[in-house]
């Protein structure tokens, strides 16, 4: 656990999507979504792009968040939902 | 993952350079050469690029075997080489009029374009987002096709052109804003434009995008004669997130004519999506089946790229 709630919701929605075949058992923070880590295609990182909308109430603009940067890593999705949800 | 800003959803932030918007699968070569064909007039270029189609694979042999190869897999009475012949020639014409060889404004395109099915697109897009599900199937440039007689249609790709710089009649159907751009290796790249596009649909847009082609995970295969068809899954995640109504369309060459078919929409969508994915082959198979046995000879992509 990280004490972070935001990381642990994320967490939990990306384990959801990868599905526990692909959820590795040390799925942390910093566990890539893609190579080397949890291989999410487009697809599933929509799907994740969705859910974390409606978990945490906000809107992605894709013109201007960092979407790329953002789905690097759980850590980073995180740090871009922080983001918007203080704005 | 690109951490080059400039990479972020190019078409959706505007970024995209108005030109060139060219075959970025096409040789320097082929591009020459269509930029040379373009000064002839219509349709001289097309035929033209449909001989040298053929030329090129008697010097290409690894072409000339998979056109023998795919021609010997079909049934029907259609004697191989003349079915191979047919597909070279097809293929070569393909590229031109991919990159509009000839076609100077869009009252050209749209004198030789018959719709088929254009009421199962104006009926759905009324009711709000609708999805045209295109194939790598016939000749290609179906949104431009439907844009000239007057679809508002957002193309999922790239629109490909000659390279050169077109009339200014051509500018308000080639506007690269109306399209979103999911190539590339990287799925956090693609995401930009399936976003894009999940976003346009439920505003109520109409969007074009290709259910098989080079990008994207699989989703399910159609076995064809000759080799099954590679779906993706791009389409369906969109499909899922927006329970947009699904159409189905193919085109195909008829003599001079671009004829494109409308199909009705598959099935409403299924809550779960391995149920959706099943409903969704179920529906399509036998559009697949039905192309390839009447025209196989405009099957380049089961050909040449599987």
């Amino acid at each position: 656990m990280t004490g972070d709630s935001t990381v642990e919701r994320v967490q939990a929605i990306v384990a959801g999507i990868a599905g526990p075949r692909r959820t590795p058992s040390d799925l942390g923070p910093g566990t890539p979504l893609w190579k080397d880590g949890l291989w999410l295609d487009s697809s599933e990182m929509l799907e994740l792009i969705v859910a974390c909308e409606t978990e945490f109430g906000v809107v992605f603009d894709p013109a201007h968040d960092p979407i790329q940067e953002a789905l690097k890593t759980v850590s980073s999705l995180a740090g871009v939902i922080r983001s918007k949800v203080k704005r | 993952m690109n951490a080059d800003p400039k990479a972020l959803l190019p078409a959706a932030s505007g970024r995209t350079e108005l030109w060139p918007v060219r075959p970025i699968s096409y040789s320097p070569a082929v591009k020459a050469v269509n930029r040379g064909l373009n000064l002839l007039p219509w349709p001289w270029g097309e035929d033209m690029m449909a001989l040298l189609g053929v030329v090129q694979a008697f010097a290409r042999v690894s072409r000339l075997r998979r056109a023998l190869r795919w021609a010997a897999a079909q049934p029907g009475a259609r004697g191989r080489w003349g079915l191979a012949l047919s597909l070279l020639s097809h293929h070569g014409r393909f590229i031109a009029m991919e990159a509009l060889v000839g076609i100077r404004e869009p009252e050209a395109l749209r004198r030789h374009l018959i719709v088929e099915g254009e009421e199962h697109l104006i009926k759905a897009a009324e009711k709000g987002g609708t999805l045209l599900l295109g194939f790598h199937l016939g000749p290609s440039h179906v949104p431009l096709a439907l844009r000239v007689i007057g679809h508002r249609v957002t193309l999922v790709g790239d629109l490909e052109h000659s390279g050169r710089r077109p009339g200014a009649t051509w500018l308000p159907f080639l506007n690269p804003s109306e399209s979103l751009s999911i190539s590339g290796r990287k799925p956090g790249g693609r995401l930009g434009g399936l976003y894009q596009a999940r976003r346009l649909l439920l505003d109520g847009g109409t969007l074009f995008i290709t259910a098989d082609g080079p990008f994207g995970s699989e989703a399910f295969r159609v076995p064809l004669p000759g080799g099954a068809m590679v779906i993706r899954s791009g389409w369906l995640a969109l499909r899922g997130h927006t329970r947009a109504p699904t159409l189905p369309v193919l085109t195909y060459l008829d003599g001079r004519k671009r004829v494109v078919t409308i199909h009705a929409a598959l099935p409403a969508v299924e809550a779960d999506p391995a149920r959706d994915m099943a409903v969704c082959r179920a529906a399509l198979s036998p559009l697949l089946e039905e192309y390839v046995q009447r025209f196989p000879e405009q099957c380049r992509s089961l050909a040449f790229w599987s």
